[in-house]
C-alpha cells in the first residue's frame, strides 16, 4: 500500500499541511477552503550572522490586498523577494495558491505578477515588445501575447504609446507599463515593491486606480510602500516591519485606534520611535 | 550544490527574448562583429600574405582567411557573453526581470550560452561569405562550418558568462579579453601554424577551443577532412558540456538580487 508523506508546518497563528506529490510539496486544504491566495510562515532570512528578517507569518485572501511598511532596511523588499522566489529563504516557508513557492518555484510563478521597485525595462524594445517578451516567458504565443498586450496597455493607458521606445516615456508610464507587463499571465497575485515611489501626484492618482480595479476583478495585492495615503487607500490590512521583524499587524482602518494614532503614519511612526524623538525636538526648539 | 531542473522550453524562450532585441540592432552591430576580421584579412591576409608562399598546404591569404572565420565566431560569442552579459546581470539587470517569470537562472545562462552560439554562427556565417566571393571555399562540406561556428560560440558563451559572473566590476572584463581571449586569438593556429612555434606554445595551443575550431573550419572548407578531425569535434563537445556546469553552479550565488 503506498503511503502518503506529508509534512507539518507550523507558524505563529496556525500550521500548513503538505503532501508530497510528482510536482513536490503541495499544500493541501487549508488554503483553497478557507481562500487564501498566499500563506507565509515563520519566514526568515540570513546573510551570514547578519537577520534580515526574522519569523515573518501572514496570510493573504483571494482579492484582499496586504502593505508591508517599514523604514529602508527594515527587511521589505527581501520579504517579497522570498516569496516571489528570487531569494532563498532560510527559515519557513510560502504557498502560493496552495504551491509551494519553495519547491515548486516555477508553478508558483505562473499565478503572480511583480511589480519590481526598479523598472527593469528593456531599453532595446518598445512598449509592445517589453509586453511580448514578457509573455512569451509564460508559455503565451506570440499572437495571444499581442492580443493581451494590447487590452492591458488599454487598461493602464498606454495603447497609444504602444510603438514608443522606453526612453520616450515618462516616469509615470513606465510604472504603468511595469504595471501591465506584470499582469500578462492573468496572476491571481500581484505583489509590488514601492510601486508609486518617486512619481508626481497624478501618476499616483493614475497607479492607485488601476490598482482599485483589478482589486474589484479579485486580483489579490501584497505591496510594500512608504506612503501612509497610499496604504489607507489601497491596503485592507498591513504589517509593519522593523528591523526585519513584525512590530504591528491588523486592518489598516483598525490599526490607529490600536495604538493610539491618527493615521497609518503616525503609528507607523510611532511604534518605529520617530514621534517620541520628534515631540522632543519641537520642545526643544519650539 | 544542487542545480534546478531546466527545461528546453524555458531555455527556448531565453533564446527568443534575445532575439527580439538583436532583430532591431542587427544592422548596426554588422559592422562592429565583421570589422576587426576585415582590418586583419586586409592587412595580414592582403599585405603580409603577398610575401608569405604557401602555408600548410595553402595560399596564406586561404590559411588566415578560413582561421578568421573561427575568430570572428569566437569574438561574437565572446562580446555576446561578456559586455552585453554584463550589462543584462548587473545594469539592465535584464535576467532578474526574466527570473520573476517562471524562467530560472540556470535557464538563462544556458540560454544565454546557446544565444551567444547563434550570434557566433550569424557573424562567423558573415564572414565565411566574405570568404566565398573571394573563392577560398572548395567543398561542398563547408555547409555545415556554421554547426562548428555554433559548438565553438555556445563554448565561448559558457566560458564568456563564467568570467562575467564572477567579475567584481565591469573593467574586470577587459582582464579577461587580453589574457584569455586575445592569446586564444592569436595562438590557435589562426595566423600561422603551430607546428612553427616552440613545442611548449604548441602544446598550449592545442588545449585553446579555437584550435580545434580552426582546423575542422579550414578542413571542411577545402575539403579535406578525415578521421582525426572527429577527435576535434569530440573535443568541442566535451568542453562545452564540461564548462557548461560551471556558470550554471555559481549562478545564483553570484547573481544575488
Amino acid at each position: 500500500m503506498k503511503t502518503e508523506t506529508t509534512k507539518i508546518y507550523t507558524f505563529e497563528g496556525g500550521e500548513s499541511k503538505y503532501v508530497q506529490t510528482k510536482e513536490g510539496w503541495v499544500a493541501k486544504v487549508r488554503f483553497l477552503e478557507n481562500n487564501v491566495i498566499l500563506d507565509v510562515g515563520g519566514l526568515g532570512k540570513r546573510y551570514g550572522n547578519f537577520t534580515a528578517v526574522k519569523n515573518i507569518s501572514f496570510q493573504l485572501e483571494k482579492g484582499h490586498s496586504l502593505a508591508i511598511l517599514g523604514p529602508n532596511g527594515a527587511g521589505k523588499s527581501t520579504t517579497l523577494k522570498m516569496i516571489y522566489a528570487t531569494t532563498a529563504m532560510t527559515t519557513g516557508h510560502v504557498a502560493i495558491g496552495g504551491i509551494n513557492v519553495e519547491t515548486s518555484p516555477r508553478e508558483a510563478k505562473r499565478h503572480i505578477g511583480v511589480v519590481m521597485q526598479d523598472d527593469l525595462l528593456d531599453t532595446s524594445l518598445n512598449v509592445i515588445e517589453n509586453m511580448i517578451a514578457h509573455a512569451i516567458l509564460f508559455d503565451i504565443s506570440w499572437t495571444a501575447a499581442r492580443k493581451k498586450a494590447d487590452k492591458l496597455l488599454t487598461f493602464v493607458g498606454l495603447f497609444n504609446y504602444k510603438t514608443k521606445e522606453i526612453h520616450e516615456l515618462s516616469g509615470g508610464m513606465r510604472r504603468r507599463l511595469v504595471l501591465a507587463r506584470s499582469l500578462v499571465n492573468d496572476p491571481e497575485l500581484i505583489i509590488l515593491d514601492e510601486p508609486t515611489t518617486g512619481l508626481d501626484i497624478q501618476s499616483r492618482h493614475v497607479f492607485w486606480n488601476r490598482l482599485e480595479q483589478l482589486k474589484k476583478q479579485g486580483v489579490s495585492i501584497l505591496m510594500t510602500s512608504h506612503y501612509g495615503d497610499e496604504i489607507e487607500r489601497l491596503a485592507d490590512d498591513v504589517l509593519i516591519i522593523d528591523h526585519g521583524q513584525v512590530i504591528a499587524s491588523g486592518a489598516t482602518a483598525a490599526l490607529p485606534e490600536k495604538y493610539g494614532y491618527k493615521n497609518i503614519e503616525e503609528v507607523y511612526l510611532g511604534l518605529t520611535g520617530y514621534v517620541e524623538e520628534r515631540d522632543e525636538i519641537e520642545q526643544t526648539f519650539g | 550544490m544542487k542545480l534546478n531542473k531546466l527545461s528546453a522550453k524555458g531555455i527556448a524562450y531565453v533564446i527568443e527574448r534575445n532575439w527580439m532585441s538583436f532583430r532591431k540592432l542587427f544592422k548596426i552591430s554588422i559592422f562592429p562583429n565583421l570589422f576587426d576580421s576585415i582590418l586583419y584579412l586586409a592587412a595580414m591576409g592582403f599585405g603580409i600574405g603577398h610575401f608569405v608562399g604557401q602555408v600548410s598546404g595553402m595560399p596564406y591569404l586561404t590559411f588566415i582567411s578560413l582561421g578568421l572565420v573561427a575568430a570572428t565566431g569566437m569574438n561574437a560569442a565572446n562580446a555576446e557573453s561578456t559586455t552585453n552579459a554584463y550589462i543584462q546581470m548587473r545594469l539592465d539587470k535584464t535576467y532578474y526581470e526574466i527570473n520573476t517569470s517562471p524562467i530560472n537562472l540556470e535557464e538563462i545562462i544556458v540560454g544565454q550560452a546557446l544565444w551567444a552560439g547563434v550570434r557566433a554562427t550569424i557573424f562567423g556565417s558573415l564572414f565565411l561569405l566574405v570568404t566565398f566571393a573571394m573563392g577560398i571555399l572548395q567543398s561542398w562540406a563547408a555547409l555545415f562550418i556554421p554547426i562548428i561556428l555554433f559548438l565553438t560560440g555556445t563554448l565561448f558563451g559558457f566560458l564568456g558568462l563564467t568570467f562575467t559572473l564572477i567579475a567584481p566590476t565591469r573593467d574586470y572584463l577587459n582582464y579577461y579579453s587580453m589574457l584569455v581571449i586575445q592569446p586564444m586569438y592569436m595562438f590557435s593556429n589562426t595566423f600561422f601554424p603551430l607546428s612553427s612555434v616552440a613545442p611548449w606554445l604548441k602544446n598550449l595551443g592545442w588545449f585553446s577551443p579555437l584550435t580545434h575550431a580552426v582546423s575542422l573550419i579550414r578542413q571542411m572548407a577545402r575539403g579535406t577532412l578525415r578521421s582525426t578531425s572527429t577527435y576535434d569535434f569530440i573535443w568541442l563537445l566535451i568542453v562545452i558540456i564540461v564548462i557548461s556546469f560551471i556558470p550554471q553552479c555559481i549562478v545564483r550565488k553570484k547573481l544575488n538580487y
